[in-house]
């Protein structure tokens, strides 16, 4: 009886072990991948919308559809109008918060070899940047300090260098899977010190970048209880420079729509995934079965009742399906997990992996889903069993 | 005579990918000026080497003894895999260069390999040595 032993018998048919596994490591892996990369893409997207963090963006007349191309891929831009306009539109009846930025053309900080977006904001007014900051060093920002994206290489004493001239990390922020992640965030009182390194390490810094008290952009939330097309319109009236608005919202809700595609094909991918590994599964079910029929018949013969031998059957689909599905599991999450970065980098997308439990939770996820297929694809041998007759098996093998 | 062979041609395979993986399928970042990924790469290269030559050089030893050693010296070459690009040459500082965001992710998962594939063999055949000597 002892040989009735669920390793023992692995270890006597380690062939049919490798048939039955094989289809469970295959859809766990499947399953795997498309549950990490499915919830990466959800939390980059969640995070873009929370980054734009605001209703409506004003920006310059012409520079919106670069606008919009920095909230959603990033891209680098420079356009500029003058600072009256947020002094016109923060007073403006209906608009709960306002505050403004001053984009400059990325560089190369010396700090690393990569590109880098350099953003003056106002810390004071500020709505945008302040709720992702995850690890604060220095309570109070001054024109000597900067706050850095999750992406930005910080020396190891605290400090990081830009345009030859070192500066204290005051904030480094959390991880948001979009380009906020290479950024850094200077006061508006660093602006002269910066454009002037600037332009002595030889960026192009042109006079109205130098001279002009200019902003690139100002992002606005309207009060609740007001309408917004009345407090767009008091905007166009109070604001006296040509502007262009950037519906943020309905800009990530475009893209979030955009991306259900995605999403889409992965739930498409994971049904037919399910649907072809049951199917291998119960056809390589019935061809161990059909081999085991002798050994099943001499069991019975040696005396060994129908519900021994199920459970036997039973035990053998729960070990490959927990080993196969773990497993499975686990050669996926080699390959989904460090290589997250490098996913989002190629899709173009915000991307966020899962941290470590959320992994574990689809380890286990995916390895009870493999055990309840497992057992489904097991039942065809049980009913073999059931019906099996004993010696006949036994008669037919000798034949 | 199948762990021989078997063997030597997966180190040499898993050697032959360490090799690639820096220089071809996730090239560190392209720079005129050499950073310290460029070094790590190369110094990857030589580690690579001596696995091939470790792989080809266990197809001639009958000896489990030795067979074990060489697969031993292969894990324990394996940890160097990773302690290159983490703390002996580095890496770009920036989080989101290619070095980072793709070859070392990559040397992780072959180093992995690597690690399991050889101590796997070391104590299958210090088992397997084991029990013939009982016999």
């Amino acid at each position: 009886m002892n040989d009735l032993n669920v390793f023992k018998r692995a270890k006597r048919n380690i062939k049919q072990v490798y048939l039955l596994i094989t289809p469970v490591v295959l859809l766990s892996m499947v399953l795997f991948a498309s549950f990490v990369i499915d919830l990466s893409l959800k939390q980059g997207v969640s995070n873009l919308e929370k980054r734009i963090g605001s209703d409506y963006i004003l920006v310059p007349k012409g520079a919106k559809n670069d606008a919009e191309d920095i909230i959603l891929e990033g891209a680098r831009g420079i356009f500029y109008f003058d600072r009256s306009v947020y002094d016109e539109v923060k007073n403006v009846e209906g608009v709960k918060e306002a505050t403004e930025q001053f984009f400059l053309k990325s560089m190369a900080a010396d700090c690393c070899s990569s590109e880098v977006e350099i953003i003056f904001y106002n810390p004071e007014t500020d709505f945008l940047i302040h709720p992702w900051i995850s690890s604060e060093y220095k309570k109070a920002q001054d024109k000597n300090c900067v706050v850095t994206g999750s992406f930005v290489n910080v020396e190891d004493n605290g400090n990081i260098k830009i345009f030859g001239r070192e500066y204290k990390v005051a904030a480094k922020m959390a991880k948001t899977g979009t380009s906020l992640d290479s950024s850094i965030y200077f006061t508006f009182d660093s602006l002269d010190t910066v454009l002037a390194d600037a332009s002595e390490k030889g960026s192009f810094i042109t006079d109205e970048q130098q001279n002009g008290d200019l902003i690139s952009s100002v992002f606005i939330n309207i009060e609740e209880g007001y309408e917004e097309g009345d407090v767009l319109n008091r905007i166009k009236t109070s604001v006296s420079t040509d502007y262009d608005l950037v519906f943020s919202k309905e800009l990530s809700r475009q893209f979030s729509d955009n991306l259900s595609n995605i999403y889409e094909v992965l739930h498409i991918i994971n049904i037919f995934a399910i649907m072809f590994f049951v199917a291998i599964d119960f056809c390589v079910n019935c061809i161990v079965v059909n081999s085991q029929k002798t050994e099943i018949a001499l069991y019975r013969i040696m005396g060994i009742d129908k519900k021994s031998i199920i459970k036997i059957l039973f035990e053998d689909a729960l070990l490959t399906s927990i080993l196969g599905g773990t497993g499975g599991c686990l050669l996926s999450a080699l390959f989904t997990v460090p290589f997250g970065d490098y996913i989002g980098n190629m899709l173009e997308m915000p991307y966020l992996g899962p941290d470590f439990l959320r992994v574990t939770l689809f380890i286990v996820l995916v390895t009870l889903l493999t055990v309840v297929i497992g057992i489904l694809g097991s039942l065809y041998p049980i009913i073999v069993v059931c019906v099996l007759d004993p010696y006949t098996a036994l008669r037919k093998e000798g034949e | 005579m199948k762990n021989r062979i078997g063997f030597s041609i997966g180190y040499i395979l898993l050697g032959t990918l360490l090799i690639l993986i820096p220089t071809v399928i996730f090239p560190v970042c392209v720079s005129e000026k050499k950073m310290a990924c460029f070094y790590t790469a190369r110094a990857e290269i030589g580690v690579g080497t001596v696995i091939i030559l470790l792989g080809l050089a266990y197809i001639f030893f009958k000896s489990a003894e030795i067979r074990a050693g060489i697969s031993l010296s292969i894990a324990i070459n394996s940890i160097l895999i990773v302690l290159l690009p983490l703390k002996l040459t580095g890496l770009c500082k920036m989080s989101d260069m290619a070095c980072r965001i793709g070859t070392l992710p990559a040397l992780i998962v072959i180093t992995i390999i690597i690690a399991a594939v050889s101590l796997g063999n070391f104590v299958y055949i210090l088992i397997s040595s084991k029990s013939k000597n009982n016999e």
